[in-house]
C-alpha cells in the first residue's frame, strides 16, 4: 500500500514538473475573458517596438490579448503551410511567398475597407495605394507599414574619415572620387582599412545596389528586384545586358582589385558587413535606408552612432532611382473569428503605431505625414530625405493590366540569374566573363518571358511599354 | 494431441493479431509522416506551383524537362556526388584506422578517446557550420594564425575558392561523422572471436598479417553497412552546406538538397518567388538518386553475405 502511494506521489510530482516545464514563463493574462489575437511579424527590425506597442495596446484594451510571434529564417515555410492549410493568424505582416492577388483569389484575406475608410485613406500618401501591393481593384487588403520610399544609400564612418583626413565635404559623389578616396585610405592605413565594404554574400542586396546604381546609366530598365525584374519599360522586354549593368559590375570588381572594396565583402552578409563597417574596417558602406536603425541598435546591431549618410556615387555624379512601392503591411486573415477586435487593433495602430513602431524603430518612413520632432536618431530625417529624393513612382504594370500579376510571378520564378549573384561569382573568381554570364541571363529571361506571353493570352509586350514615361520623373496615369 | 495443436495455433494466431495491433499505430504514423509527403512531392512535381496558390496548373513533366536543361541542377548533382564520395572514402577509411587503434588491447584511456571522437556526432551540424565559417572565414582564426606566424601575407579565401571550399566541406563532414563510423567499426571488430587472434598469434602471425588475413576479411559485412550509411549521409548534407558555404562560391558547393531548399523556400534567387513544384521535381530526383545508390549497396551487401556464408560453409 505504502509502495503504491509512493509511486502515485512520484507520478504526480513528475506530472506537475512537466506541466511547470511546459509553461511559457510569460505573465499570464490577468483577464481570463480576454480575446486572444494571433499576430505574425516577419520584420525583425520592428520586433522590439511591436512588443512595447502591444503592451500599451493591451493596457488600454484589457479585453484583447495579442500573441505576437516573430518569424525567423523559416518564415516562408510557415506562411506556405499556413496558406495551404488556411490557417493564417488573425493579423500578419505581408506573406511574401505569393502575390496579394493570389491570396485574395483564394479568399484568404479580409478586406480592410471598414478600417481604412475613405477619410482614413486620405491621411496616407497616395502612392501607397497600389494594385497588388495594398489594393485589389477598389478594395484594400493591406495596411501599409511604410511609405514605400526606399533606396540603397552610402553610409560613412565619421571616425574613419576624420582619421584619414577626409571631410564630409569630400564625400565622393562619382565613381572616380570613391576610387581615389578609397585607395588613399587603404594606403594610409597600411591595408588595415578599406574604402568600402559591401554585404555581397546577400546577393539580393548586391542586386538592389547594382540595379539602382545602374539607373544612372540605363534609367529605362526597371530597378526593382521583385516587380518587373530587369524589364526595359521602353522596349517592353527583359534587359540584362546593358551599359548600366555591365559597367556597374565591372566598376565594383575594379574596386575590389584595387583594394578599395574589402575582399571580405564577398563573405559578409548584411549584419556582418554592418558590424565591420561600425568597427572601422571601412570608410563607406552600401545598404538600404533601413540600415541606419541597425547601426544604432545596441541589441541587434553594433550600437554605433558616429556615421553619416549620402547617395551612392554614380559614374557621372548624377542621380539614380528606386521604384516607390509599399511592399510591407499588415494583413488580416479571412478566417478571423474576432473581426471586431482586429479592427480595434488596426485602428489603434493607425492612431499610434506609425509613431510608436515605425518612426520609433527608425527603420522606415511612415506612410502617413507625421512630423518627426524627436527622431529616434540624429540621421533619421536625413535618411528619409534621401529616400524621398531617390524613390520615384514608376509605371504600374499591374494597374495597366491585372493579368500581369501572374505573369510577373511566373517570370520571376523562371529566372535563375541575378546581377547580384553574377557580381558575387565575378568577385569570387568563378565568373571570368560577366558579360557572357549576363548574356546567358538575358537568353534565359527572354525564353521565360516569351513562354509566359504564350501562356497568358491577355498579356502582351505592350503591357510593359510606357512611351510616356520619363525616367526619374514621378509617373502618374493622369 | 489434435486439441493441443489447435490450442497452440490459436495462441499463435492471437499473438500475431496482437503484434499487428501494436505495430499499427507506428505504421500509421510512419505512413502519414513519411509516405504521404513522398507521394505528394511526386504530385507537386507535375504542377507549376509556388506552394501558396491552389494546385491547379498541371504541367506534366515540364519541371523535369527544365531541371534537366538547367546547368545549375547538374552542378548541384555533381557537388552532391563529390561530397558523398569524399566523405565516404575519407570517413570510412579513417574511422577504421581509428577503431583499430582504439580497439587495441594494450591501449590505455580507450573510453576517454572514444568519447572525444564521438562528441562531434552529437553536436548540432548547423552550429558546427557556423563555427567553422568563423574559423575559415577570410578574417577567421585560421587566416589570422597563418598571417601571425608568417606563413602567408594575404589571407586565404578558403570559402570563396571552389576547390578549397569543397575540400573543407568534405573534411568537416568527415570529422563530424567520424565518431559514429568508429562505433560501427568497433562493433564489427568486437564481434570477431578472440580465439582467432590467439590461434594466429600461436602460428606466429604478426599485426599486419592478422590485420589483412583475419580482421579485414571478417569486417566485410559491416563495411557494406558502413558504406551504405556513409553514402546516404553524404547525400544529405543540407545543414552543413547551408551554414558553412551556403552553396558558395557561385553555386559550386550547392548540393542537391540545398538546391531543393533554395527553390522551395528561398525563391531560388531572392526569395521573391518560391517554386515548390520545380523544387519537388529536384527532390524527386534526389530521392531516386539516393534510392539507386542504396539499391546498389543493398545488392552488394546481399552478395557479400552470400559469399561469406558460402566460404564458411
Amino acid at each position: 500500500m505504502l509502495k503504491k502511494t509512493t509511486k502515485l506521489m512520484v507520478l504526480l510530482l513528475i506530472t506537475a514538473g512537466l506541466l511547470i516545464g511546459c509553461s511559457s514563463g510569460e505573465e499570464e493574462n490577468t483577464n481570463p475573458d480576454a480575446t486572444t489575437l494571433s499576430f505574425w511579424n516577419r520584420l525583425p527590425e520592428l520586433t522590439t517596438h511591436f512588443e512595447s506597442f502591444i503592451a500599451s495596446f493591451e493596457e488600454e484594451h484589457p479585453d484583447i490579448n495579442i500573441e505576437m510571434q516573430t518569424l525567423g529564417a523559416s518564415g516562408n515555410q510557415q506562411y506556405q503551410t499556413a496558406i495551404k492549410n488556411n490557417e493564417l493568424p488573425d493579423i500578419f505582416v505581408t506573406a511574401n511567398v505569393t502575390s496579394l492577388k493570389n491570396l485574395v483569389d483564394q479568399e484568404l484575406l479580409h478586406n480592410l475597407n471598414d478600417v481604412v475608410t475613405p477619410e482614413v485613406k486620405e491621411q496616407f500618401y497616395p502612392g501607397v495605394w497600389s494594385e497588388n501591393l495594398t489594393t485589389i481593384g477598389e478594395d484594400i487588403y493591406q495596411l501599409p507599414l511604410n511609405s514605400g520610399k526606399s533606396a540603397v544609400l552610402m553610409y560613412y564612418n565619421k571616425d574613419v574619415l576624420s582619421e584619414y583626413g577626409v571631410s564630409e565635404g569630400q564625400i565622393p559623389t562619382t565613381w572616380d572620387e570613391l576610387r581615389e578616396v578609397g585607395k588613399d585610405i587603404y594606403e594610409q592605413s597600411g591595408g588595415g582599412t578599406y574604402g568600402l565594404i559591401m554585404g555581397a554574400e546577400a546577393t539580393w542586396l548586391s542586386d538592389m545596389t547594382i540595379n539602382q546604381m545602374a539607373t544612372n546609366i540605363t534609367p529605362e530598365v526597371h530597378p526593382s528586384i521583385d516587380v518587373a525584374r530587369r524589364i526595359n519599360y521602353k522596349t517592353g522586354q527583359p534587359d540584362f545586358v546593358n551599359d548600366g549593368s555591365t559597367q556597374t559590375i565591372e566598376y565594383l570588381k575594379q574596386l575590389m582589385d584595387e583594394n578599395v572594396l574589402s575582399p571580405s565583402s564577398i563573405e559578409y552578409n548584411e549584419p556582418t558587413a554592418i558590424a565591420n563597417f561600425a568597427a572601422g574596417k571601412s570608410a563607406f558602406y552600401f545598404d538600404g535606408n533601413w540600415a541606419g536603425s541597425v547601426l544604432m541598435n545596441e541589441e541587434e546591431g553594433p550600437g554605433f552612432e558616429n556615421w553619416g549618410v549620402a547617395p551612392m556615387p554614380t559614374e557621372d555624379g548624377g542621380t539614380y532611382y528606386n521604384d516607390m512601392a509599399a511592399k510591407e503591411g499588415l494583413m488580416v486573415s479571412n478566417n478571423t473569428e474576432h473581426w471586431e477586435e482586429v479592427q480595434t487593433f488596426l485602428n489603434y495602430f493607425i492612431e499610434n503605431g506609425y509613431r510608436d513602431v515605425i518612426v520609433a524603430s527608425g527603420a522606415h518612413e511612415p506612410p502617413v505625414d507625421i512630423e518627426v520632432t524627436d527622431p529616434p536618431f540624429e540621421q533619421y530625417n536625413k535618411i528619409n530625405e534621401l529616400s524621398n529624393q531617390l524613390s520615384v513612382a514608376t509605371p504600374n504594370i499591374y494597374k495597366q493590366n491585372n493579368s500581369t500579376i501572374g505573369f510577373i510571378q511566373d517570370y520571376q520564378g523562371g529566372l535563375s540569374y541575378s546581377a547580384g549573384s553574377i557580381l558575387a561569382g565575378y568577385m569570387q573568381g568563378e565568373v571570368t566573363d560577366p558579360v557572357a554570364e549576363l548574356e546567358e541571363a538575358q537568353q534565359q529571361a527572354m525564353e521565360v518571358f516569351n513562354e509566359n506571353l504564350n501562356k497568358y493570352e491577355d498579356v502582351s509586350e505592350s503591357d510593359f511599354v510606357f512611351d510616356d514615361w520619363v525616367p526619374f520623373e514621378p509617373y502618374t496615369t493622369e | 494431441m489434435a486439441a493441443k495443436n489447435s490450442n497452440l495455433s490459436k495462441f499463435k494466431r492471437s499473438r500475431q493479431i496482437w503484434a499487428y495491433i501494436f505495430i499499427m499505430p507506428q505504421a500509421i504514423v510512419f505512413l502519414g509522416l513519411s509516405l504521404y509527403p513522398i507521394i505528394m512531392s511526386y504530385v507537386y512535381s507535375l504542377y507549376s506551383w509556388d506552394g501558396a496558390s491552389p494546385l491547379t496548373n498541371f504541367i506534366g513533366f515540364d519541371n523535369y524537362i527544365e531541371l534537366f536543361q538547367t546547368s545549375r541542377f547538374w552542378s548541384a548533382l555533381l557537388a552532391t556526388v563529390i561530397y558523398m564520395i569524399g566523405t565516404t572514402a575519407l570517413g570510412v577509411g579513417s574511422s577504421l584506422l581509428l577503431a583499430i587503434v582504439l580497439n587495441a588491447n594494450n591501449m590505455k584511456g580507450k573510453a576517454f578517446y572514444r568519447t572525444i571522437y564521438f562528441i562531434p556526432v552529437i553536436a548540432t551540424t548547423a552550429i558546427i557550420g557556423v563555427i567553422m565559417k568563423n574559423i575559415f572565414g577570410i578574417d577567421g582564426t585560421v587566416n589570422q594564425l597563418l598571417q601571425y606566424i608568417g606563413l602567408v601575407d594575404q589571407p586565404i579565401s578558403w570559402l570563396n575558392t571552389s576547390t578549397l571550399a569543397m575540400l573543407l566541406l568534405i573534411l568537416i563532414g568527415t570529422w563530424k561523422n567520424l565518431g559514429i563510423n568508429m562505433i560501427y567499426w568497433l562493433s564489427g571488430l568486437q564481434a570477431i572471436p578472440t580465439d582467432l587472434y590467439e590461434s594466429a598469434q600461436l602460428d606466429g602471425a604478426g599485426f599486419w598479417k592478422t590485420l589483412f588475413h583475419i580482421t579485414l576479411p571478417l569486417l566485410k559485412p559491416i563495411l557494406v553497412v558502413i558504406l551504405l550509411l556513409s553514402v546516404v549521409s553524404g547525400m544529405n548534407a543540407f545543414d552543413l552546406v547551408k551554414t558553412f558555404t551556403n552553396g558558395n562560391p557561385y553555386h559550386t558547393t550547392e548540393t542537391l538538397d540545398l538546391y531543393v531548399f533554395n527553390y522551395a523556400f528561398g525563391g531560388g534567387l531572392t526569395g521573391a518567388t518560391t517554386r515548390m513544384g520545380y523544387a519537388s521535381a529536384a527532390g524527386v530526383m534526389l530521392g531516386m538518386f539516393t534510392l539507386l545508390i542504396s539499391g546498389i549497396f543493398g545488392l552488394i551487401s546481399v552478395y557479400t553475405r552470400r559469399k561469406i556464408n558460402k566460404e564458411t560453409g
